[in-house]
């Protein structure tokens, strides 16, 4: 398309003298006056939002740094009873003598208010000597002893007995525990000072025993049963 | 002028008062220029350049550089015209206000034919709806191409070829019924 020429006769008419530089300085001037607000607005609206972003940054740089603490210090307690447990060479003091059994009656208690009036059927299974031998190892339970395989605890008496050598055991020493590590999905709360542990059998179900230590300084010990997970009080 | 605007106008994009001083002063006669001729009025013209200039001046900042300073500046600069005569469309008019009334007595002797032509000039063009003004005024006055003008009023060009033409022809028939010679010429304010 090509433009039509410019009408030089209504260009002439249409021409306008130029502004008195009074006006033109005055109209000049009002217009830097009045957005010479808006300038500095942008200015304080940038470091407004500067200020909400660092502090959305902040609180967010603060939750992350909590989350990331609570982690390290969970794996942290994995990693301190790892290092405990590789330093804890040392011989085990305790010997659980597995006793004959006597006819004292003794009842497994379930935790679980649905198996408290459970009880197990006391039986003539003797623990196995393997108690005897515990030793800090590396089965992720640090200082604490451990009892090694305990046996068959299906029978009142086998449990018996092996409460009466704990009873008479003495333990080099006790340590706060993890043991996510050895119960899996079994809870255990909340997380006791333990004395010592050791793998058994509860009617052909593997299971754990845990000795912790109360603040009385008495001595509760816990069968933590496997599939499924149940957690019997002995003591 | 043009790459020397842009720069300044760039600058005063930036945050530059400096540049954005110099720049409203350097084209403070053609804005109003474009006002004057889009109104028809002295005193609307003049604050429809207030208008633009605090539009410029506020709107700088978003100033991109891809179309010319002086393209963007005459969209304002229209832009607050048409607005202002749409203003006054909506206000109540006296019944006296008629344009720009020369004035009585003895002054009345001291306008020349330069004035009296202008005052047919704006009668003539108040004949013209506003944008077939608006169009006549960027080409014939500012001399903008269709192309620029097509930008500024934001029409496609077809629609300012028809604009111009027909407000050209309605602007030659007024101004040939007053009878009004073509004004000697002054220092036109509004070439681009």
């Amino acid at each position: 398309m090509v433009d039509d020429p410019r009408d030089d006769e209504l260009a002439t008419h249409l021409a306008v003298e130029p502004l008195d530089d009074l006006t033109r300085r005055r109209l000049v001037q009002r217009a830097l006056t009045e957005t010479a607000s808006d300038a500095v607005e942008p200015v304080r609206r940038d470091r407004s939002l500067l200020t909400r972003f660092v502090a959305a940054a902040a609180v967010l740089l603060v939750v992350a740094v909590g989350v990331v603490s609570l982690l390290t210090v969970a794996d942290g307690g994995n990693d301190t009873t790892v290092a405990g447990r590789k330093s804890s060479n040392q011989s085990v003091q305790t010997t659980l003598q597995a006793g004959s059994g006597s006819a004292a009656t003794e009842q497994l208690v379930p935790e679980s208010s649905a198996e408290a009036g459970a009880s197990a059927t006391a039986a003539d299974a003797a623990p196995t000597d393997a108690a005897s031998n515990g030793a800090a190892d590396a089965s992720g339970l640090g200082a604490a002893t451990n009892l090694g395989e305990v046996g068959d605890l299906s029978t009142r008496a086998a449990r018996r007995r092996l409460l009466a050598a704990i009873d008479t055991a003495t333990f080099s020493e006790s340590a706060p525990l993890g043991v996510g590590g050895l119960t899996g999905s079994c809870p255990l709360s909340p997380v006791p000072r333990f004395l010592a542990y050791g793998t058994a059998a509860v009617d052909g179900r593997d299971a754990f025993v845990v000795v912790n230590e109360r603040t009385d300084g008495s001595r509760r010990v816990r069968l933590v049963v496997t599939d499924p997970c149940e957690v019997r009080q002995l003591r | 002028m043009r790459d020397d605007s842009d720069a300044l106008a760039a600058r005063a994009a930036g945050g530059d008062r400096h540049a954005l001083e110099v720049l409203l002063d350097r084209h403070a006669d053609r804005i109003h220029a474009v006002c004057r001729r889009v109104l028809a009025d002295r005193e609307d013209a003049l604050d429809a350049t207030q208008e633009a200039m605090i539009a410029i001046a506020r709107g700088i900042t978003r100033f991109d550089g891809r179309a010319a300073f002086t393209t963007w500046m005459y969209r304002v600069a229209t832009n607050a015209a048409l607005d202002e005569a749409r203003r006054k469309q909506r206000r109540p008019r006296p019944v006296d206000d008629v344009g720009d009334a020369p004035p009585t007595g003895s002054a009345v002797e001291q306008f020349d034919t330069q004035v009296d032509a202008r005052l047919d000039v704006d009668a003539a063009l108040r004949t013209l709806p506003a944008d077939f003004r608006a169009a006549v005024v960027l080409r014939d006055l500012c001399d903008l191409d269709y192309a620029e003008i097509a930008e500024v009023l934001q029409v496609p060009a077809g629609t300012v070829r028809s604009r111009i033409s027909r407000g050209r022809a309605l602007l030659h028939g007024a101004l040939s019924e007053s009878g009004n010679p073509a004004p000697p010429p002054v220092r036109r304010s509004g070439d681009g």
